[in-house]
């Protein structure tokens, strides 16, 4: 049964008080790798969010049409899979097809999307919790607006940082991963303001 | 578990993987399919009818013009320049670093990195569409210096090539050693220009170069290797009475064939060639421009060592080129300079030159 | 780490037959954002920035510049500059360099090699080149080569 949540709230909730990077730690290989510059954090950021909402209102259908009445959901992760490794791809094309303005700022990015486990994240954690249809999309939306921000942040931070003196030591990856606990510290004062499952 | 619902899950996995790649395959076939679309060519002086979905640069090599480029297509060299006046898209990433504001405002686009979707509309310089490319025999390999070659290479037989004296070619590598795919370089022909079934190639050994190390330890006589061209604007101008032409290494191959070009044409020009050295085992050719000195009196042959070994018995100019010229040219008045040499001194040399008065339109030079 | 897809082009141009007969890479198979970010460290715990060193190059390369193809003798180094003709892209895609290798030798006989290229490779990226590649320097090894008396 879908829990009795307002839609909105759990919008809200995915962007600042779980926010899947700050929170649940989901992403962050992209997260880390692609944070150095803002232009091309705020680029995957952006086809995060787009690839996010489109897998998880395809996959909410795939599990309750498919996966559900054979119950078979051992099946569940290489299905999920499957469908957002397909999707990417037609994404792709069809932006290369129609938007080449906006292929030429995302299309790069898109591969690199399809084994980002925050894609695969929402869409377990939408299956966990039960979620209707809009509930689904409205998670699927929020998280990547936090995933989006989240880099943006991390990236803008770093370029701030990057000609800053620091400790060698300290510079690179070690750095970026201080400045997320800081930021996950800073979110985590939001937690408990809204239930989400 | 009974043999039906193992029967069930595979179908259902089956049925969804299968499902996807058609919905995939369907989606390539709709979006990835561009259809036949026209090139239209300098305002309409030629259309083509292409295939649409590869880049730019290779979509107008099947169609026989060879655009310029020095990297075979990996947005590295930024020289596949062309003029995209509609249907090519925003600008890329890839790109960005390699065309100016200026070129952005004249749709300058690398061809490399364009994809041919649609309709286009391109200039292109004329001179390209005499651009061809050539199977070639290699028929001599000799050994100029201890580090320079003389290719000849032998056209197809019935094919011909018309380039300006100084032009340049391209010059394809087979993939050999640790070296897996095809590279290209560009390399002066050094041939006369009235010669027209052969080109001749000067080349010298770069450490760690690609192609020099191909064509001075893998190449042989009668291996067949892919040309293109000719290129470039290093060319005659003539616009003068005499003619400076200063060169180092593998420098002297555009100019030997300038050379032979003004002699052969009968022009009036006097010519003073400047060869630059280290030393006299870096020399070559000399007893044909001393020759061409004694039968055509225009002619004057400057070898300049910088450093002769004593057992030289180096009896001509000795220092840098720059010193002979300094001390030998009085002015630029009536005159034009072609150089070609590395780039230390092609600086060195032009800065002279600009001093006695020459300027950027009386000097020319490759600038690859 | 995941590779940042704009790196892509650049590890493409990084190998060997690409740019260059042998690359840049050498035997090393460290992403080259890590051999930047090691060698970082290095040159740091030595004491010296990208900027000391490459202006230090390039200085010895100008001086050598003098005399194309002979020994130059300045400040204690004999530097020998020989040239080719032509330019060479940098797999990073921001400059084109000319073909020009410097040989240097120290007053303790201890001899480096190096090239425009590595100059701007250096200078612009931190990138001292994979360990094996024909121009790698160790950045310790080199600003000790530099800078001691």
């Amino acid at each position: 049964m879908a829990p009795n949540i307002n839609p909105i709230i759990i919008f809200i909730a995915s962007i600042f008080t779980s926010n899947m990077i700050l929170s649940n730690f989901l992403g962050m290989c992209s997260y880390l790798s692609v944070s150095s510059e803002y232009k091309t954090a705020n680029g995957l950021g952006m086809a995060v969010t787009l690839v996010l909402v489109l897998t998880t209102a395809i996959n909410w259908l795939v599990y309750t049409y498919i996966i559900v009445p054979p119950e078979r959901y051992y099946l569940q992760y290489i299905i999920f899979i499957m469908v957002i490794a397909a999707l990417v791809q037609i994404l792709e094309m069809g932006m290369d097809r129609y938007t080449p303005d906006l292929h030429a700022k995302l299309g790069i990015f898109l591969p690199l999307i399809t084994v980002n486990c925050a894609i695969l994240g929402v869409t377990l954690f939408m299956v966990i919790r039960h979620y209707n249809f809009i509930q689904s999309l409205l998670f699927g939306l929020g998280s990547g607006l936090g995933w989006w921000l989240a880099i943006n942040m991390l990236a803008a931070i770093r370029e701030k940082l990057a000609n800053a003196k620091l400790p060698p030591g300290v510079k690179g990856p070690a750095l970026s991963f201080i400045i997320t606990g800081i930021m996950a510290m800073a979110f985590i004062g939001f937690s408990g303001i809204f239930t989400i499952q | 578990m009974d043999f039906q619902a193992i029967l069930k899950t595979v179908g259902i996995l089956t049925l969804v993987s299968a499902s996807l790649s058609v919905i995939i395959s369907i989606a390539e076939r709709v979006l990835n399919n561009y259809g036949m679309v026209e090139l239209d060519i300098n305002n309409g002086k030629k259309k083509l009818q292409v295939k649409g979905g590869s880049s730019l640069l290779s979509t107008l090599a099947s169609e026989k013009i060879f655009i310029p480029s020095a990297c075979g297509g990996k947005a590295t060299c930024g020289l596949c320049k062309v003029s995209v006046q509609e249907g090519a898209g925003p600008l890329l990433l890839t790109e960005e670093p390699y065309i100016s504001a200026e070129e952005r405002k004249q749709n300058m686009r690398l061809s490399c990195q364009v994809k041919v979707k649609n309709n286009m509309k391109l200039l292109i310089p004329e001179d390209l569409f005499n651009i061809r490319e050539f199977i070639c025999d290699v028929k001599e390999i000799e050994d100029m210096t201890y580090d320079i070659k003389r290719l000849h290479l032998q056209l197809p037989p019935g094919e011909t090539i018309s380039f300006k004296a100084g032009q340049f070619m391209q010059f394809y590598t087979k993939p050999y050693g640790k070296i897996k795919e095809e590279v290209f370089r560009a390399y002066s022909i050094s041939s006369k220009a009235s010669e027209k079934d052969h080109v001749e190639l000067l080349i010298r050994l770069v450490p760690n170069g690609i192609c020099t190390t191909y064509v001075h330890t893998v190449l042989k006589e009668g291996d067949k290797v892919r040309l293109s061209g000719p290129y470039g604007d290093f060319y005659l101008r003539g616009d003068c009475e005499e003619l400076i032409m200063i060169a180092g290494g593998s420098g002297l191959a555009p100019i030997r064939s300038l050379v032979y070009d003004v002699i052969e044409k009968g022009l009036p020009h006097k010519m003073r060639f400047f060869f630059g050295a280290n030393t006299l085992r870096d020399l070559y050719y000399m007893d044909e421009f001393a020759q061409i000195e004694k039968d055509y009196p225009q002619f004057q042959f400057i070898p300049c060592l910088a450093r002769p070994a004593e057992e030289d018995n180096w009896e001509g100019v000795t220092g840098f080129v720059t010193v002979a010229l300094a001390d030998q040219v009085d002015s630029g008045q009536g005159k034009e300079a072609y150089l070609c040499g590395s780039p230390g001194m092609l600086d060195a040399c032009i800065k002279i030159l600009k001093e006695k008065g020459f300027t950027d339109e009386t000097i020319f030079y490759d600038k690859f | 780490m995941k590779q940042n897809p704009k790196d892509i082009p650049v590890v493409e141009s990084l190998r060997a037959g690409i740019l260059t007969r042998d690359g840049f890479m050498g035997e090393d198979t460290r992403p080259f954002t890590q051999i930047i970010m090691d060698d970082a460290a290095l040159l740091a715990s030595a004491g010296f920035t990208l900027q000391e060193i490459t202006d230090k190059m390039a200085e010895l390369t100008k001086a050598g510049l003098t005399a194309t193809g002979a020994p130059v003798d300045y400040q204690g180094f004999i530097i020998t500059v020989e040239e080719y003709m032509g330019k060479l892209s940098c797999p990073f895609r921001d400059h084109r360099a000319p073909k020009r290798n410097t040989e240097v030798i120290n007053q303790h006989g201890q001899r480096m090699s190096w090239t425009d290229l590595s100059i701007h490779l250096i200078k612009a990226h931190g990138f001292f080149q994979g360990k094996g590649s024909p121009y790698r320097l160790e950045p310790d090894e080199l600003a000790a080569f530099l800078f001691t008396e």
